[in-house]
């Protein structure tokens, strides 16, 4: 009996000693970012083309994506707001959520699970064939050179990613909303004016700069400390989505509770 | 126990100074080193003379590569002081480092390329992360870099495309790039078979010749390798400085645990390898 006890006790050390070391090495990667973000050289061609990797490469997905979500959004509401014949603010209702809740987070899922894994991948795969130890050993700093870029261009690209994720969305949910509810365009346009105000939008943008910003901390993290080969690089991938999802949930609840009462 | 500690023979660190005006390229002066309860290095000193061949030998786990990591500043001592190339870095800030690490090429057991990059990237991007060249000197240098190391018209070929001889010859260019006054060598010849393993310490051997002024540290297990091309052999042991001297040396030796390692005997002091 007491063997479980003292058997558990340790594990939960265990488990509580790793977590706060890897919260140390995470506040320690963050603070090397922010010193190597205001720091010479700026990569300027690399921040670039991680512009490149994280939105002109999501672009399809996010366009396919948007359409479909606004779609289906527009079809529930709109079946709804059928029964108080209320279909010509389905436009209004699904911009409001979209703008709001859906597109950042949509966007944050879409490119946590396309570049963030990515990411991760490709680290990890630095770190375990010791190509980050042979950076460092040039006197190159692996946050600098590889880190900073993709924090840079995620944290920038994913407002640009959810205005389109918004714009597309509406675009789908108007589509449909011709088709199955043959709604009017000027109504719907008009009460998508009178329900959706620009600070709705700007909260959005807001959301998803800093899910750009956690998707690619953590995935970043997540592979410059991967370990053990192939499975090393396989966990620090899972890991890295699994973090990223959820840390962009939490957070999202927080923002919006701050973006409330503010 | 304490018999055998008597018998560790420490090295003379007066004696590169004797031999030549020059100073060495790495001293290290009663180095210690724990990762927790585990102390790996435990009172380290040597020397390694400028324009030599060493090699530093020893049983795995003895803190060879730990060793290997305090000279490029990835590891720092707890206690005693590193000197490379004339400069005290034994508590030295990281911007010290980065300029310390451009003086000193590491190659890697597999030559560690990045292979996002092609073999012409892999070689310049040390020279262009610290030079300004054009981009026609750029090309040049990598060229002529590239040919040193037998593997020329390669600037192009993508790094998955490369044997593993080819990769760690890769691998010596880009560690030469910066004109390097150290080079060390992390197991070279480690699961390579005889020829390509000969092949590496031609290698090696050809860079020494055609580098004036380099200095070589490798690390290996290879005793063959060790005995044919070393200039001097530095063999750790219970994380101190068992025996430095020439191949001779280590052949003439006769110190039961030196016989053994070269023997690759199981039995003798050293005891079996935990396998």
């Amino acid at each position: 009996m007491i063997d479980i006890a003292l058997r558990s006790i340790e594990t939960l050390g265990g488990v509580v000693r790793g977590r706060v070391i890897g919260l140390g090495r995470f506040t320690l990667l963050l603070r090397e970012i922010f010193f190597w973000v205001i720091r010479p050289p700026f990569r300027v061609q690399l921040i670039f083309r991680q512009f490149e990797f994280v939105g002109n490469k999501s672009l399809s997905i996010v366009t396919l994506s948007s359409l479909f979500t606004g779609a289906v959004l527009g079809l529930q509401i709109g079946k709804i707001f059928g029964i108080f014949r209320a279909e010509g603010l389905m436009g209004a209702a699904t911009g409001k959520a979209m703008a709001l809740e859906l597109a950042p987070v949509m966007c944050g899922f879409i490119v946590t699970g396309r570049a963030g894994a990515a990411m991760a991948a490709e680290i990890a795969t630095m770190r375990v064939n010791e190509q980050l130890d042979a950076m460092e050993a040039m006197g190159v700093s692996p946050v600098s050179y590889l880190i900073v870029p993709r924090v840079i261009a995620s944290t920038l690209m994913m407002p640009l990613l959810t205005a389109i994720f918004l714009s597309l969305g509406l675009v789908g949910c108007y589509i449909l909303g011709l088709i199955m509810f043959r709604i009017d365009t000027s109504v719907f346009i008009a009460n998508l004016k009178w329900l959706v105000w620009v600070s709705d939008v700007q909260k959005g943008m807001i959301k998803s700069l800093v899910f750009g910003f956690i998707i690619a901390t953590i995935a970043c993290y997540k592979g410059f400390y991967a370990r053990g080969g192939a499975k090393g690089v396989g966990e620090a991938t899972t890991q890295a989505v699994v973090s990223s999802l959820l840390t962009i949930l939490i957070v999202d609840f927080f923002i919006s509770l701050v973006q409330m009462r503010g | 126990m304490k018999g055998r500690a008597e018998k560790i023979p420490q090295p003379k660190l007066s004696d590169s100074a004797a031999a030549g005006a020059e100073s060495p390229i790495v001293q290290f002066s009663n180095v210690r080193k724990s990762f927790g309860n585990q102390h790996v290095l435990r009172g380290l000193s040597f020397e390694l003379r400028r324009g030599e061949i060493s090699f530093i030998i020893g049983r795995s786990g003895e803190g060879k590569s730990v060793t290997i990591k305090h000279v490029i500043g990835v590891l720092h001592p707890d206690e005693g002081s590193i000197i490379v190339d004339g400069h005290d870095l034994s508590h030295a800030r990281e911007e010290d480092w980065i300029e310390a690490r451009k003086k000193i090429g590491l190659l890697f057991q597999d030559g560690a390329l990045f292979d996002s990059m092609t073999v012409g990237e892999n070689v310049a991007f040390p020279i262009r992360e610290f030079q300004k060249l054009s981009p026609k000197q750029l090309t040049d240098r990598v060229n002529e870099l590239l040919e040193l190391v037998g593997l020329p018209d390669y600037g192009m070929a993508q790094v998955p495309d490369l044997s593993i001889g080819e990769r760690k010859r890769v691998g010596l260019a880009r560690a030469l790039a910066l004109n390097p006054s150290l080079l060390l060598y992390d197991e070279p010849t480690t699961g390579m078979d005889p020829l390509v393993s000969e092949l590496i310490d031609t290698l090696i051997v050809d860079m020494q010749k055609k580098i004036k002024g380099l200095s070589s540290v490798v690390i290996s297990h290879d005793i063959q390798s060790v005995l044919r091309i070393a200039d001097r052999i530095f063999f750790l042991h219970e994380g101190k400085m068992y025996l430095s001297g020439t191949p001779d040396d280590f052949r003439r030796s006769s110190d039961p645990v030196i016989q053994q390692f070269l023997a690759g005997s199981l039995t003798g002091p050293l005891g079996q390898p935990i396998a």
